[in-house]
């Protein structure tokens, strides 16, 4: 080893070390794309887009995982078996701006900040198709919209969030803008939409916004507008903001009109375009009611949430014993709710003691057994669950109704039963089975082809209905519409000669039964300042913790549940998280909290 | 004699040369056969030929004699004989060396022939001494300094310790040194053939130890910054896998919490000096002088030092990622001397500490009816069916199962074995290592699976390290590491096990059907715990290392400078881990009874699956590279050290999912260090790093680190005076700076960028297609650079009794400032941005501070009795300053000001004992509430207990103290050592589902006795435990202090006798030593959860602890 060969090696050694270029701590910037590159590719800027939508709140997960549907096991029609959904505590009144499920009010900003970025630069974009391009901007539009309507229902006013943030922005300008502020933002949103994009969508499209879409919000949004909590609300008429400005708007009764000319507008053009009350093709009553729901895209279907290869709705309401999770429990009293076949009303009340009162005329009986099958119960099952309208039988699953191939066990010891043990039971003694495709088989892990329907022609008849109720008292279309409604599940009309009270509680009664468990029961109470009544009371149900078959009457008494809370003074809105006042004291706290 | 002193030197010469010159195995060249016919040549011409011919070389002073014309024949002679003949008339005698054959000038040779009488005594003054030096045990010194005193002939002992010199007259004295022992002084005398025994000096030694310090090391008595190290036979007594698991109280500044002992999984969490930061709080391992951090591959018996550095002063030369610490680990070396070999090898019974008590099926049915009682409800089960779950009468449909039993066993075993050998010469030196470990798990096993389910981690370590003097002063250092951990798992994890056994009741099903398979209802589907462990496949875990290490360093002291060398390192590691997963659905069946016809009747829930096939990798490689310059010298008093340091690694991940994680992760750096000290008293140094990161801006990128510390040695000044029983005293301090860029995940924060991959995306069409996304993956913060830990220590380092009794002590100081942080604390989520894309900044601030210290006593008793006793201690308390939270309604509630972690619940202040009490107290808004539940205090005095009061209190999970203490003692063959450990100022929530009965509705979860015997009862009011309630009860089950544990603890973490064998007896058996060991590990613990292991985490215990009875030996072979 001489001399040379050693400098050799250490000359090795150093080249090695200072091999690296000067940049060697520079990262090659050909890998991440800038928000400017993405908008110079229509491909790009379409993915951007694409990404917004999957902003789009999936509530078809009652269970709320995550805050995305809390409403269902907060309003009066269900009672989630589990105690972590964050309905639970809204239920037991337990909930503040420092318990609360923060998401419902970050997943919609996150949306927003999506859209808005999108509409900031699409016109950088080069589009040799223009009708595209405005379907773009009308679909981003659209969400937008969406997105604000979705905090609005909740929280009331609210920021308005017309463009994107720089991280390093003056986040105190975050403030709420009025009620009617917000709302108005939301409805040029709409028309805006509306006159970008297309009626109908072809199948490869299912999914995105469409001109139906835009209409339907704007309709839904000015019914709650209308509604007694938005509108002349006494209650908030102190709620103003920092600088003394009242953030809810004063009575005006003419909402109702243009509540009612939105929805008949929105009806007619979708009618138009070939949207209509779905029916299924044997037009059995039962089956055009649960086949809506289950046959996606039908022509009733507006706006939809695609879900892909799904069961998550699927486990959470089919029995323990079949697979499921026995999750999702219909609330006696909303079984209670569901008209007899000839439209008579069984229960019209109760005792302080929750003992229902029952109509005898209706023909309901609260005890023995069905001697015989019925149209749509089989023989043996309680009298209770005999003779009611075909939509109880499309949406509740009760105890000994035929259900994946066997009778449901609901009874103590049952095989659906609550057993020695385990969190997966009904907690109220029914199930919900409307939107659940009976198809899936759950012991296999099967799946299928999942959506949730945000906007459907049927509830545009009902909103059209109450606000033309509202505005001009029961007329002729009033009628009209509710009955079509009626008519498709086997019901006979309303009757004639009803007064405006008398008819505005029928439309309540048909919108409860109709929309149950699709999130409006929630936003109806409250919008409507019925919440005291119907959510502050002791709930009760089937007696879960007995019964050794289905024919122990031991299972069939009524048994108190839980009393659930409602505060009128502040429940009738969501708080905001503190923290996110914290964050930004511009977001004043909302009424009551 | 001027004529001897030229022959002596030319000896040594001779004796010198043969050192530095490659070994060749000793043969005699005088046998060697040669064939010479010279005519008239001069000696040294005949000489050469016969050099030639035999290879060998002649060594001689030359002399006029040596010209004169000979004339000479041999033919195929022994060289023996040839010499004799050639040299018959020459003053000359010779000596063979291997191959060197020294012509010694005798002229008494040719004296003696005419009288040999009178010439004899003076043959036997000078003469060459052969000698072997060896220390007390016996053990050749090679390399020990031999001087005849007063002379310049010296020679240096060889690899066995032998060594030959000239003796010029029998009164001359023969000095032999070797560091770490007494010099010896001996007349030469006459005798031929010595042996030299040296004796250790053990306070010189101590004096001239040194530490491993950053890129070099340092006399121990001049450090000036924080460093700590522990001895690896401390280490090695501990028989653990993990290398972090022996560490608990080992050293001071050095905080570990062990919460698992699942095989492969056991590592502790170690923190250096506590946490400085809430973010990235680990410390940086370099291991062989290269960042690497699987420190739990190693073995124990790998490791040849294992040092923490502390201070800036001791990490600034780490300036990027110093802030956490550093932990230096060299692995061994060999040294000169004959090979070594060792093998040790142990075998341990485990056994399982605190597994979990569940109460059984009667009580758990009784108390669901306690729970619906309570509330007014009917209860549950009649008195039959509770005698039915007691009684065991009918287990499929009563079942009691105790779900620990059912999947634990108590007993397991473990067994570490490593072999290595280690030797050298001048030349090469090598050290390797094969170890074989292996440690079984606590799963029960079904006889009918097909595969095994067990956990079970078997790891082999394969290391060699060779150092090679290719020139006088160049060294080439060559280490390989390899390293392959095989883990196997059952297909569900052991968390998820825990979670399992803490929910399913004993009374939910049987543990098995009739037929043998998992029992199991429409409840709980698939959640048998049994079926989990033995039925769900299995996971195979891959974790293959190879760390390759080449070194050079180039001594320049003769090239350039004195003192000056220049050292190159490259390093190239891989790492491989490779999860097989084969999981599978198990059948879950519920058994109905009997048919009408007699067979048995079952409802199937679920089907099974069968195993599925999952493979995923993380792979990644990592060079390193490094050029130093070191500079060490002398001038008289005055003593210079220098450092300079230029290194770069890049880390790539080969299998990264996205292009950008794909892109290497780099870093590069500039440190340097300057020692001077006078007379080893006065001692200054300088430190500093110049460090880049990736992850910031140009202009913002590179940091400088600096920091100074110095030191006084007041036992060094001469009014100390030589017998002070203070033997040495120090006092020292540091102050300087240390960065971190770390922030773990995201990188280049400087960056804005959009993501393809990845990015959200969304269904369209009646098929559902997927359509990609492209969202925001990144926002980047042109402004972001280093964070900055600002560290100060001041510490005394003090000796007793000649090193009897050593003491060490350290304060310190830490304010961490720059702390990189997203700004998620005060963006309002109305601005829309995804969490994980807002820009990181500097925005953080903490401090930390605290003390450690250690106390040794050691002695050896004129007796040969040895004992020790140490003890170490650390304290460390940190502080959140700024943490980017927004403005707190209460001011109470803000997180700035509180310890790290420190918990945030409410605080309990009893249970309400009477409806009148409630009545009474505040408003408790989670749910209502009747005697037998938590009462809170209303921070706030608002009348109503909610959210807002909960508080900051109590200690984080982390402890502020932790220590350590035990004690050695050994006589003549048996050794017996102790060692206890233990933490404070820690905090542990004894909470979760087993102790939240009915928590997701009746009969949902399972119950631990702790809970059972302790709750609320009308009958037992003065309970630790609030009332079981009839389904969740939210005012229960809200952290709060009611279930905040004191996680103190002791444990008498090991005991060790060992029995070494007399050396004539391991004579007999061809062994150099055998020693024989028993040793335990967390042999009992004092503490006062006693529920479960007090290092657990919050909750109710997972995969738990063990305590090992370890049998071992250790052979070192001659």
């Amino acid at each position: 080893m001489n001399i040379r060969t050693i400098i050799v090696v250490l000359a090795l050694l150093f080249v090695c070390a200072t091999s690296c270029k000067k940049d060697y701590l520079d990262k090659t910037q050909d890998e991440d794309l800038t928000i400017d590159q993405v908008f110079e590719s229509r491909q790009y800027a379409e993915r951007f887009l694409t990404s917004a939508y999957n902003n789009l709140p999936e509530e078809i997960n009652f269970h709320d995982w995550q805050g995305r549907n809390a409403y269902v096991g907060a309003s009066d029609e269900m009672e989630m078996t589990w105690t972590y959904p964050f309905a639970q505590l809204m239920t037991a009144g337990s909930w503040s701006p420092d318990v609360i499920e923060q998401n419902v009010w970050r997943f919609n900003w996150e949306g927003i900040r999506k859209v808005n970025i999108f509409l900031e630069n699409i016109d950088k974009t080069p589009f040799d198709d223009q009708t595209q391009k405005n379907s773009f901007i009308g679909e981003a539009t659209f969400l937008r919209a969406f997105f604000h309507f979705l905090l609005l229902r909740a929280h009331g006013p609210v920021p308005i969030g017309d463009h994107s943030y720089a991280s390093d922005a003056d986040f105190s300008a975050i403030k709420r803008a009025t009620l009617e502020e917000s709302a108005n933002f939301i409805l040029a949103d709409c028309d805006k939409a509306a006159g970008l994009l297309p009626m109908t969508l072809t199948s490869d499209k299912l999914g995105r916004a469409n001109k139906a879409a835009a209409l339907a919000l704007k309709a839904r949004l000015l019914l709650y507008m209308a509604s007694p909590l938005f509108n002349g609300n006494p209650d908030y008429a102190g709620y103003t903001n920092a600088e003394g400005q009242k953030l809810f708007p004063e009575l005006d009764e003419g909402k109702w009109q243009v509540a009612a000319d939105a929805a008949k507008s929105c009806i007619d053009q979708v009618e138009a375009a070939g949207y209509g009350l779905f029916k299924s093709s044997s037009n059995d009553p039962m089956k055009n009611y649960q086949e809506l729901f289950v046959q996606r895209y039908n022509k009733e279907v507006l706006f939809a949430r695609n879900m892909g290869n799904y069961n998550k709705l699927e486990m959470a309401a089919s029995p323990n014993g079949m697979g499921g999770w026995s999750g999702l429990c219909p609330t006696q009293e909303l079984v209670d709710a569901y008209e007899m076949a000839d439209g008579s009303r069984p229960v019209t009340g109760y005792q302080a003691d929750g003992t229902p009162v029952v109509d005898p005329a209706s023909g309901y009986q609260e005890s023995g057994y069905a001697a015989s099958a019925g149209m749509y119960n089989p023989a043996g099952v309680r009298n209770m669950y005999v003779g009611r309208e075909p939509r109880f039988y499309a949406s509740i699953n009760y105890n000994g109704a035929v259900w994946r191939g066997r009778g449901i066990q609901f009874w103590n010891s049952g095989l659906d039963g609550r057993g020695k043990g385990g969190p997966d039971y009904t907690v109220t003694g029914y199930l919900m089975k409307k939107m659940i495709d009976e198809n899936v088989n759950l012991v296999q892990n099967g799946t299928s082809l999942k959506t949730w329907i945000f906007f459907r022609v049927g509830e545009q008849y009902l909103n059209y209905a109450e606000a033309l109720n509202e505005a001009q008292g029961p007329v002729s279309d009033v009628y009209k519409y509710v009955n079509l409604i009626r008519e498709r599940s086997g019901l006979p009309g309303l009757p004639e000669g009803l007064s405006v009270d008398e008819m505005r509680e029928k439309i309540r009664h048909e919108r409860r039964i109709e929309l149950s468990f699709e999130t409006h029961r929630y936003f109806d109470t409250r919008r409507w300042k019925i919440a005291e009544q119907t959510d502050n009371r002791n709930f009760y149900a089937m007696n879960i913790g007995a019964g050794s078959s289905l024919q122990d009457n031991a299972f069939y008494v009524r048994t108190f549940l839980k009393k659930r809370v409602f505060d009128r003074t502040k429940h009738y809105l969501w708080p905001i998280p503190q923290l996110e006042i914290n964050k930004a004291p511009g977001l004043i706290q909302s009424p009551g909290w | 004699m001027k004529i001897t002193g030229v022959i002596s030197f030319f000896i040594c010469t001779g004796v010198l040369t043969l050192f530095a010159s490659a070994p060749i195995s000793a043969q005699s060249a005088l046998d060697k056969p040669v064939s010479i016919s010279i005519e008239n040549e001069s000696l040294q011409t005949a000489l050469e030929k016969i050099g030639k011919q035999a290879a060998v070389t002649f060594s001689y002073a030359a002399s006029e004699t040596f010209s004169k014309p000979i004339s000479f024949k041999a033919k195929q002679q022994k060289l023996r004989g040839v010499l004799d003949a050639l040299l018959k008339d020459y003053p000359y005698t010779y000596l063979a060396l291997d191959d060197k054959i020294i012509l010694r000038y005798a002229p008494e040779k040719l004296e003696r022939k005419r009288d040999a009488a009178p010439r004899q005594q003076e043959q036997e003054q000078q003469h060459i001494l052969n000698g072997l030096v060896l220390d007390e045990t016996g053990g050749p010194l090679p390399g020990a300094a031999v001087r005849i005193k007063g002379t310049s002939r010296a020679v240096v002992a060889d690899v066995d310790g032998k060594f030959m010199i000239e003796i010029a007259s029998p009164q001359e004295i023969v000095q032999i040194t070797y560091i770490g022992f007494f010099t010896l002084e001996v007349a030469a005398g006459t005798e031929k053939q010595r042996t030299f025994t040296l004796k250790p000096d053990e306070e010189k030694a101590r004096l001239n130890e040194v530490v491993v310090v950053g890129f070099g090391t340092q006399k121990k008595a001049t450090v000036t910054g924080a460093v700590s190290s522990v001895s690896l036979a401390e280490l090695e007594k501990a028989g653990a896998p993990s290398v972090s698991n022996a560490l608990a109280g080992r050293l001071p500044g050095i905080i570990t919490r062990q919460s698992s002992g699942e095989p492969g999984f056991d590592q502790a969490q170690i923190f250096i000096r506590g946490m400085g930061t809430w973010l990235n709080r680990e410390p940086v391992i370099i291991i062989d002088g290269v960042p690497r951090s699987n420190l739990d591959l190693l073995n124990t018996m790998e490791i040849e030092s294992f040092t923490i550095l502390k201070d800036a002063a001791a990490t600034a030369v780490y300036g990027v990622r110093g802030a956490n610490g550093v932990i230096l680990i060299n692995t061994k070396k060999g040294t000169q001397g004959k090979p070594k070999v060792v093998f040790r090898s142990e075998v341990a019974a485990l056994h399982a500490l605190r597994l979990p008590n569940y109460i059984n099926g009667a009580e758990y049915a009784g108390l669901m009816n306690e729970g619906l009682t309570s509330a007014g409800q009917a209860p549950r089960w009649s008195p039959s069916e509770l005698q039915a779950f007691a009684d065991g009468s009918d287990p499929y449909f009563y079942p009691n199962v105790n779900w620990a039993d059912a999947i634990l066993k108590e007993n397991t075993y473990q067994t570490i074995n490593n072999l290595n050998v280690s030797g050298g010469d001048k030349i090469v030196r090598y050290f390797a290592n094969v170890g074989y470990t292996e440690q079984s798990g606590f799963w029960k096993e079904d006889p009918s699976s097909k595969y095994e389910t067990n956990s079970n981690m078997k790891r082999y370590n394969f290391r060699s390290n060779v150092d090679i003097n290719v020139a006088e002063n160049l060294v080439l250092e060559l280490g390989l590491g390899g390293i392959i951990q095989a883990g196997k798992y059952p297909g569900t994890s052991a968390p998820a096990l825990f979670e399992n056994m803490n929910k399913i009741p004993p009374i939910a099903f049987p543990v098995l059907n009739p037929d043998g398979s998992p029992a199991g209802t429409s409840g709980f589907l698939g959640s048998n715990p049994y079926g989990l462990a033995t039925q769900t496949g299995y996971v195979r875990q891959d974790r293959n290392t190879v760390q390759g290490t080449f070194a050079a360093k180039w001594d320049l002291s003769k090239a350039v400078t004195k003192g000056l060398s220049l050292n190159g390192r490259f390093a190239y590691d891989h790492y491989y881990f490779g999860n097989q997963i084969r999981t599978r659905d198990f059948e879950v069946k519920q058994y109905l009874g009997i048919h009408p016809d007699g067979t048995d009747n079952y409802l199937v829930h679920r089907e099974a699956s069968t195993l599925g096939y999952v493979v995923n990798n993380i792979s990644n490689k990592n060079t390193y590279y490094e050029l130093r310059a070191d500079y060490n010298r002398s001038f008289g008093d005055h003593n210079l050290s220098g450092l300079l340091l230029l290194n770069q690694s890049e880390g790539i991940d080969i299998t990264a999912g996205t292009a950008t994680a794909n892109l290497p992760t780099r870093s590069r750096g500039f440190s340097g260090r300057a020692t001077y000290n006078f007379k080893d008293k006065y001692l200054l140094e300088g430190n500093f790093g110049y460090n880049g990161s990736e992850n910031f801006p140009k202009g913002k990128r590179f940091g400088f680190f600096p920091s100074v510390s110095a030191g006084w040695v007041v036992s060094g000044e001469d009014f100390w005076g030589e017998n002070n029983p203070i033997s040495q005293f120090k006092v020292r301090g540091s102050y300087g700076q240390v960065g971190n860029d770390r922030i773990g995940g995201r990188r280049f924060l400087f960056l804005t960028s959009v993501r393809t991959q990845g990015a959200e995306s969304y269904m369209f069409g009646d098929g559902m297609i997927p359509f990609p996304g492209i969202d925001e993956n990144a926002l980047g913060n042109p402004d972001v650079t280093w964070e900055v830990a600002t560290k100060s220590n001041f510490g005394f380092d003090f000796e007793m009794f000649k090193g009897k009794l050593t003491l060490q002590v350290d304060a310190f100081n830490e304010e961490r400032e720059n702390i990189l942080l997203q700004r998620i604390g005060t963006t309002p989520a109305a601005a829309g941005f995804y969490q994980s894309i807002i820009p990181y900044a500097n925005l953080g601030r903490a401090k930390n501070k605290g003390i450690d210290g250690m106390l040794e006593v050691r002695n050896r008793t004129s007796k040969g009795l040895y004992y020790s006793l140490r003890g170490n201690f650390t304290f460390a308390r940190n502080k959140v300053v700024e943490n980017d939270e927004a403005p707190m309604l209460y001011a109470y509630q803000s997180g700035k000001g509180r310890p790290i972690d420190q918990p945030f619940v409410l605080e309990a202040l009893g249970l309400f004992q009477s409806e009148e009490e409630i009545a009474n107290s505040p408003l408790q808004t989670f749910s209502a509430v009747r005697p037998g539940d938590i009462k809170y205090r209303d921070v706030n005095d608002d009348g109503v207990i909610d959210d807002y009061d909960r508080v900051y209190t109590g200690y984080a999970r982390t402890p502020e103290i932790t220590f350590g203490f035990g004690g050695t003692v050994s006589y003549k063959n048996i050794d017996f050592s102790v060692f206890f450990n233990g933490a404070t100022r820690t905090n542990l929530f004894l909470d979760g589902a087993s102790m939240y009965p009915f928590l997701n509705n009746m009969g949902s979860n399972n119950v631990i006795r702790e809970y059972y015997d302790n709750r609320w009862t009308p009958e037992n009011t003065d309970a630790k435990y609030p009332a079981v309630a009839n389904g969740n009860s939210p005012n229960n089950f809200r952290p709060n202090t009611l279930y905040m544990k004191d996680g103190s603890y002791i444990r008498l973490r090991n005991a060790e006798i060992g029995f070494t064998l007399p050396k004539d007896a391991t004579g007999k058996i061809g062994l150099g030593s055998l020693r024989f060991f028993v040793n335990g590990l967390n042999l009992y613990t004092w503490d006062k959860i006693k529920v479960i292991d007090p290092e657990s985490e919050n909750g109710t215990g997972g995969y738990p602890l063990q305590r090992s009875l370890n049998f071992g030996l250790q052979a070192n072979f001659k």
